[in-house]
């Protein structure tokens, strides 16, 4: 009787599932961001493509996209959108580096996930300034 | 995850990524480069100018079209790791698949609609 599968043997390693205190590694940081960033991309595609359309159909609709994106909660998507943007790249030209097998080492790979982060990050405070 | 019992397929949109990627990745240093050197004229006289050479209209829609697909990619592969019931999985990808279809159909209208 019983299952024909020999049992699993027991495990009582510790476990740590407290958001708080686990310690993420930046290369994993970077990776989950990298997901995160492409899926709210996808999700902002047809803001973006309704803004470029009102953008370039006609004077009117031009003067319209004009006051809309005006607004301040309009600013704070477009610095999401910049930085969604920016970093979902950078990640990604590393992504493709680490295919090509370049920057394997564990030092370079932490390395090159916080240029990734900082470069980004940079370039999106750049974004802001411009925008405000 | 890589569906194994067709590597020909898993190996082509793994490298249909990584191609429209790097198409990307071209267009937006040629974007920032052509703000930098040839700004466009302010109001909407000067932005629909600047869109007026076929050339920069069909780059645009390429890119366009390029991050299209990748997101296609993209969002399978992300469907594929959370949802493992193959049935809504299933009805994402389509619905998901018409959204990205409209998207491709919208971004030439708005490129090719400029007289
Ligand atoms: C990848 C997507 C986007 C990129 C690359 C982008 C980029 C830019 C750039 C380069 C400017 C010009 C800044 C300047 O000349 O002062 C700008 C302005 C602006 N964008 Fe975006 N943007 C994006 C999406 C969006 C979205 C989705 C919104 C709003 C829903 C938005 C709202 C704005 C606003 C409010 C301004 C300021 C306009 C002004 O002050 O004249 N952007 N954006
Ligand atoms: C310069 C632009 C971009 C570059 C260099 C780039 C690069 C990449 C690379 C290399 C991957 C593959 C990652 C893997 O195999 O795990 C990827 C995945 C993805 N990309 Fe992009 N991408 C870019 C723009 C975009 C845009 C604009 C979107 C959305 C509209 C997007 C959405 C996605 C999604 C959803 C994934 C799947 C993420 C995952 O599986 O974790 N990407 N990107």
């Amino acid at each position: 009787m019983g299952s024909p599968y020999p049992k699993a043997p027991k495990r009582n390693r510790p476990k740590n599932l407290n958001l708080l205190t686990i310690r993420l590694p930046i290369p994993a940081l970077v990776s989950i961001m990298h997901r995160v960033s492409g899926a709210f991309l996808f999700i902002l595609l047809p803001v973006l493509l309704w803004v470029l359309h009102q953008s370039l159909a006609n004077t009117a609709s031009y003067q319209m996209a004009q006051v809309v994106l005006h607004h301040p909660i309009a600013k704070l998507i477009c610095l999401a959108v910049t930085w969604a943007y920016l970093h979902h790249a950078c990640a990604g030209i590393r992504h493709l580096a680490l295919d090509a097998h370049y920057g394997l080492r564990l030092n370079y790979a932490r390395a090159t996930s916080r240029a990734v982060l900082i470069i980004s990050g940079l370039l999106t405070l750049r974004m802001g300034i411009w925008l405000w | 995850m890589v569906d194994r019992k067709k590597p020909a397929h898993g190996f082509s949109d793994w490298a249909w990524q990584r191609a429209t990627a790097i198409t990307m990745v071209i267009y937006s240093l040629l974007l920032v480069v052509r703000f930098l050197v040839d700004a466009p004229n302010a109001g909407f006289d000067g932005w629909h100018a600047w869109f007026a050479p076929l050339s920069f209209r069909a780059i645009t829609l390429l890119f366009l079209w390029a991050l299209i697909y990748h997101a296609w990619l993209g969002v399978k592969e992300i469907l594929m790791d959370y949802v493992h019931n193959i049935g809504i999985r299933a009805k994402l990808q389509s619905v998901f698949g018409l959204v990205l279809v409209g998207d491709a159909v919208w971004a030439a209208y708005i490129l090719w609609s400029l007289a």
